[in-house]
């Protein structure tokens, strides 16, 4: 993952990086002239010099006529900040270089201001690849791509944070799938395991299911801006999931936790950017950093957040409660319902929605939990289907969790699909709330009970609802048409970047 | 070795440069070919105009290094001359050179001793001091002292 650190890490951020001793700026240079006897070391040295000065590290390796002088190393290279290139004709091994942030300059630029050379790298270095010719067309790049790459950036650091909680998922949600279809046994308050040891091994799934928000918020944030923005986000994050702290009767989910990672990477980011004496950096990225910033964030969470997500609750189950009242509200009740299943899996909404299901066996319309249930399969059933039926559609992280996201969609954990909204929510979203909510409305056309408050086909089998073959019925509807929207979407999407690779 | 390459008589006070960098190069290469039967004048200048001509050698600071390789040269050397007034080279900070440094050397050079040299001595033209002392040093012999100490103290 170091490769999508890499390249999001502001120059700012320097003294924060693993790499380098003592938390220098790192330079390697190559420097080249057309004879190859004197400017070449001459700018060599001044390069040198100069780095001294301004206390960076500094590796320039000599292209002379008497071979290679002072030759860098694959080390000295992944190491390094910053590569300067001074030459006046073609260098050596240039495609060393790739994936770097380099600034290539006539080498006489070197002689006569190696220091102001070394200061502008932040500005003037950029990222090389052998394929294209950097002095030629970086200025250009900056121009043409600056909106485009904002975008990029951002998916790349969510995918950063989306392929570090995968595991997690796939743990978390194996063990519990595992020891509710074992040792589960379908209560009025849902699948109960009784103490023992598939007890223990639905804990130990539940812990990895804990994990994994502060995983992705964490982990976004460390894609933004290093080390320092770790302990915020995740610790912010767990704070955004725990309704104690936040004064709510459910936590945010994993849409909080993506909100989290972002913000506590940018404000990471710009406490990064202060100027502060050099004494004191040291201890901003193990002190001054986590400690402001997991005030600052929980502080934003606990003030901003609490309150609307309170209100939102309220309001959708006054929603839920109004459309309940009518029988010839029935459909619009369903596809509220699997909406909301699937809209954030686990997080508040979707909360709601479960917690009305429940409310209604008691209340004497099981059918209400039976639409719940027949939404609460589809968004991890259409996911792992989709992945089966079209690989080029995802990418191999997701592939892997195919199978796993399969069997958590059969014991009703939604949660096995949040991996694969989290990384393309724009094109997975739409895909499982049209299918939930199809899945829910024809579940309470069919009139399917439920009478434990749980999903997805296990509580068919074990006997909870009034009709297997029904209830599966609607379940497959809804992920047969969840799987082909993704695909689609996904493939115009596809079609999309390729025609715009061809133009 | 410094010792080698640089000799006494090669450091050349009050060279009158003419007017132009050409009229200093050719100054220049007389005064090495006078000194070296195997070498020709016209040749030595031939090569310095031609790597002037890729790019200035005046490197900023009132020194230019004029450099030159020549085809099956046995004796490598370096040449200072400081010139009787300041010659526009046309360098890199704009100002006048008033002391350049020649570096002569073999296209092929077997096992790079000379050339080794020859780079710890460019390298050395990144330190003020040293600089100072090429253009301000009033005795030859004083001078030659002085780099060739320079040069023995940090070999590479």
């Amino acid at each position: 993952m170091q490769k999508f650190t890499n390249t999001t890490i502001d120059p700012q951020d320097l003294h924060d990086r693993p790499t380098g001793e003592k938390g220098k700026v790192k330079i390697v240079g190559v420097t080249k002239c057309p004879v190859g006897v004197a400017h070449t070391y001459l700018a060599a040295e001044k390069l040198e010099k100069a780095a001294k000065e301004l206390q960076y590290e500094a590796k320039i390796e000599a292209q002379g006529s008497q071979g290679n002088e002072n030759e860098l190393t694959p080390e000295d290279i992944a190491s390094a900040d910053y590569v300067i290139v001074a030459a006046d004709v073609a260098i050596e091994g240039k495609e060393r270089f790739n994936g770097k942030k380099v600034l290539v300059l006539p080498i006489k630029d070197v002689i006569k201001d190696a220091n102001g050379v070394l200061q502008s790298l932040p500005t003037r270095a950029h990222t090389y690849s052998s394929s294209k010719d950097v002095t030629k067309e970086t200025e250009k790049e900056k121009k043409e791509s600056s909106g485009d790459s904002a975008g990029k950036t951002a998916m790349k650091q969510l995918m950063n944070g989306v392929s570090y909680m995968i595991p997690f998922v796939v743990v978390g949600g194996l063990f519990i799938a595992i020891s509710i279809s074992i040792g589960g046994k379908p209560t009025a308050k849902g699948m109960v395991i009784p103490p023992g040891a598939w007890d223990k091994v639905n804990q130990i799934g539940g812990i990895g299911f804990n994990l994994m928000i502060p995983i992705l918020a964490g982990y976004i944030a460390y894609a933004i801006s290093g080390r320092a923005a770790l302990a915020p986000a995740m610790i912010s994050a767990v704070v955004a999931n725990s309704k104690e702290i936040l004064g709510t009767s459910a936590g945010t989910g994993f849409l909080g936790a993506i909100f989290v990672g972002y913000l506590t990477g940018y404000l990471v980011k710009w406490m990064n950017s202060w100027k502060i004496p050099r004494s004191l950096k040291p201890i901003m990225p193990i002190f001054v950093i986590p400690l402001l910033g997991t005030a600052a964030v929980s502080a934003v969470l606990i003030l901003f957040l609490g309150a609307p997500i309170s209100w939102l609750m309220t309001a959708l189950n006054s929603a839920l409660t109004f459309l309940s009242k009518d029988p010839v509200t029935a459909i619009p009740l369903g596809l509220l319902l699997g909406a909301m299943v699937a809209f954030d899996m686990g997080g508040p909404v979707n909360k709601v929605a479960f917690l009305f299901g429940t409310a209604s066996i008691v209340g004497g319309t099981p059918q209400i939990m039976g639409a719940v249930a027949c939404a609460i399969p589809v968004p991890p059933l259409a996911m792992g289907l989709a992945t089966l039926i079209d690989k080029k559609c995802f990418n191999e992280e997701e592939r892997a969790a195919g199978i796993p996201a399969l069997l958590m969609g059969l014991i009703g954990i939604t949660e096995g699909a949040i991996p694969y909204a989290a990384c393309d929510p724009k094109h997975v979203m739409p895909s499982i709330i049209v299918g939930s909510s199809v899945a829910s409305a024809l579940g309470m056309v069919l009139g399917i009970t439920d009478i434990v408050p749980h999903g997805g086909p296990i509580v068919g089998f074990l006997g909870a609802t009034n009709s297997l073959p029904l209830f599966l019925l609607t379940i497959a509807a809804g992920t047969v048409i969840s799987t082909l929207m993704v695909i689609a979407l996904k493939g115009i999407k596809q079609k999309k970047e390729f025609a715009s690779k061809v133009v | 070795m410094i010792k080698d390459l640089l000799k006494p008589e090669n450091i050349y006070f009050d060279v009158n440069p003419g007017h132009s960098k050409k009229s200093a190069l050719k100054a220049i290469s007389k005064l090495c070919g006078e000194h070296y039967s195997t070498i020709k004048e016209s040749t030595l200048y031939k090569n310095f105009v031609g790597r002037e001509e890729i790019e200035s050698t005046g490197f900023g600071s009132g020194v230019a290094i004029p450099h030159a390789k020549i085809d099956n040269l046995t004796n490598p050397f370096i040449a200072i001359a400081r010139f009787s007034k300041p010659v526009d080279w046309d360098s890199i900070d704009g100002k006048p050179v008033k002391v350049a440094i020649a570096l002569v050397m073999p296209t092929v050079d077997a096992d790079n001793t000379h050339l080794k040299v020859l780079s710890h001595f460019s390298r050395k033209l990144a330190d003020d001091e040293f600089l100072n002392h090429l253009l301000t040093e009033p005795d030859a012999m004083a001078l030659y002292n002085y780099i060739i100490k320079q040069l023995e103290k940090e070999p590479k």
